[in-house]
């Protein structure tokens, strides 16, 4: 039933397809360039050439920033799936990605009406703070007695979107226009303004969660059979618990900060790196990683050269995508097939 | 040697147990017994260092649990919780290698053969546990338990770290020969490991062949404790299970506990 035996032909395979992906993508896009050109200007960095230019400026902080929010976003929707023992938990569906959305958008809107400077610090921070608190607010919402109830926590995070939303509808009516603008990128999400300072912030982040989260590995292994199993094997419950969700909501916070809400790549990577190759989080965690980078690279890339030259915003083809693929989840589980996992 | 004296716990405004003392020494079988309700579990949390208790405390060795690390813990108790919940679709080998406390050890691999042959589930060691029944499942989870007492007694030197187990009902969903298989294996462990073994068993005549000493509960209060022939009489488990029942004797020579006919 599991595709691979072993985990490192996981990683070598998506190790793979990400490096394909990603030479595909460099070569796709308006400004048409031949093999050569493309060659040459990736080796001449600092070339004023157009060719050069593109790819530098343009299409290679967003490919880096397309990976590691895709990364990231995984990862997440892995060790939250884990923290919640559930395969449909994922920060956008649960409302933490727009609980981030809206602290962030709330910076901007109130920054510019208060005619605030915000730092690029600033944004990540508040998208952070978002998370954190919608994650902490619905894991003890939906939990008792150790327990976390799949249903109330759904339903909760439909909530918590409907909250978000009104609030992000609130301050749409007392945006002026430019700040309206940068609102609609947020809620749909787009990659369309990477830059390299972006990249490098992500980066940190994503090395900080891989760390943090993969040291949990084992302890959200346990974690699935029962909260004292975890102490009875010797490792911290308190810190496995505060390490997700801190991890987590830091690493959402920064991507839906970059990059605005983009759905379902925490479900959908996660749940196929387990169709691969089984549940064990030592190679979950990483594997979504690398999975989540792939589908995002991809994602952005049609979302670019889809209605070239106009640009489809990744949130919309995200979930045009996702969702249907979410909808077959509960389709099998309906029909009682495994898929990874079952209610808890 | 894991001991208690005057040991009392209270849980929303109820005393669940009751001056309770308790002691187990290495390689000894004890079977706490009783009505539902009594506090068996509540005891076993005690034992486990998971709940402190608010009067009393728990040692081992001379040291209280609550000064143990986590880790050393673990390496010195394994416990077996009365229900466990996994949907995730790990294989049943690898349920079994959760309970290495060293999954990288040089033996972890020794053992974990060793742990899915003691408990049958050599040729089940590939399935899906969510698809397992009942009582396989529960043979998963003895097999991971015995295997975190068996490489955590391990101390390298051809010597062993003394510790203890705690099953809560192991026997449950299990049919007759995996459960007698059950209690043996775990015997021999607590031989070999000079581990105490402290199990919450509800069958009065597996209690009775395989402990060395019965532990009788009754609403928190110890009612009874010693030798399976000295706490299992009739007229004491009578007015305790609120049950007419009467007291045989098994032909392998211990008492056999069944209900009156009418």
């Amino acid at each position: 039933m599991r595709k691979l035996a072993q985990p490192r032909w996981l990683f070598a395979l998506l190790g793979m397809v990400l490096l394909l992906c990603a030479v595909w993508a460099l070569r796709q896009g308006v400004y048409p360039l031949s093999w050569p050109q493309w060659a040459q200007a990736l080796w001449a960095p600092h070339d004023a050439t157009p060719a050069s230019q593109v790819l530098w400026e343009l299409r290679l902080p967003r490919l880096l920033l397309a990976m590691l929010v895709g990364a990231v976003l995984g990862l997440s929707g892995a060790a939250m799936q884990g923290l919640f023992r559930n395969p449909l938990a994922d920060p956008a569906l649960i409302g933490v990605s727009s609980g981030a959305a809206l602290a962030s958008v709330a910076v901007i809107v109130l920054g510019a009406a208060w005619s605030l400077e915000p730092g690029p610090w600033l944004l990540p921070l508040a998208g952070f703070l978002g998370g954190v608190a919608v994650t902490a607010f619905i894991y003890r919402f939906a939990s008792r007695y150790g327990r976390t109830h799949i249903g109330v926590m759904l339903l909760a995070g439909v909530a918590i979107n409907a909250m978000a939303g009104a609030g992000l509808g609130l301050l749409s009516y007392l945006a002026s226009d430019q700040a309206l603008r940068q609102l609609t990128y947020w809620t749909l999400g787009s990659l369309s303004q990477a830059q390299w300072f972006q990249v490098s912030g992500l980066a940190l982040i994503l090395i900080g969660a891989l760390w943090a989260l993969t040291g949990q590995a084992r302890a959200l292994n346990l974690f699935l059979m029962g909260d004292r199993v975890v102490t009875h094997l010797g490792l911290s419950l308190p810190r496995m618990k505060r390490s997700v969700v801190v991890w987590t909501a830091l690493g959402v916070g920064a991507a839906v900060s970059v990059s605005g809400v983009i759905g379902f790549v925490g479900l959908v990577a996660p749940h196929l790196v387990r169709l691969l190759v089984g549940p064990d989080h030592r190679v979950v965690l990483p594997g979504s990683a690398l999975m989540g980078a792939c589908l995002v690279v991809v994602a952005d890339t049609l979302a670019r050269t889809l209605a070239a030259p106009a640009e489809l915003p990744l949130g919309i083809l995200m979930a045009a995508f996702g969702g249907p693929f979410f909808l077959w989840l509960l389709w099998r589980h309906l029909n009682g097939q495994d898929w990874g996992g079952r209610d808890a | 040697m894991l001991e208690t004296h005057d040991l009392s716990v209270e849980l929303g405004d109820v005393w669940r147990l009751q001056s309770v003392a308790l002691s187990v020494s290495p390689g000894e079988n004890v079977a706490i017994v009783g009505p539902n309700g009594a506090g068996k579990s509540t005891l076993l949390d005690c034992l486990s260092g998971d709940r402190v208790p608010q009067v009393g405390r728990v040692q081992w060795q001379g040291t209280p649990l609550s000064q143990l690390s986590l880790e050393r813990l673990a390496q010195t108790r394994a416990v077996l919780p009365q229900t466990t919940a996994l949907s995730f679709d790990f294989s049943v080998g690898e349920v079994v290698a959760m309970g290495l406390i060293w999954p990288g050890e040089a033996r972890a691999e020794f053992w974990l053969q060793r742990a899915l042959a003691a408990f049958d589930l050599v040729a089940l060691a590939e399935r899906p546990y969510p698809t397992l029944s009942g009582g396989e499942q529960q043979r998963v989870q003895l097999a991971r338990v015995w295997l975190q007492r068996a490489q955590g007694a391990e101390a390298g030197d051809a010597s062993v770290t003394p510790g203890w187990v705690l099953l809560d009902e192991p026997l449950s969903h299990l049919d007759m020969r995996h459960q007698h298989q059950c209690l043996q294996v775990f015997a021999d462990l607590a031989k070999q490991t000079h581990s105490g073994v402290v199990m919450v068993l509800h069958d009065l005549q597996m209690a009775a062949q395989y402990a060395d000493r019965l532990l009788l509960l009754q609403q928190g209060e110890v009612k009874a404790q010693g030798t399976p022939s000295k706490v299992l009489q009739p007229d004491l488990l009578e007015a305790v299970y609120q049950c007419p029942l009467q007291v045989l004797s098994h032909p392998g020579g211990w008492p056999l506990v069944v209900a009156k006919a009418d």
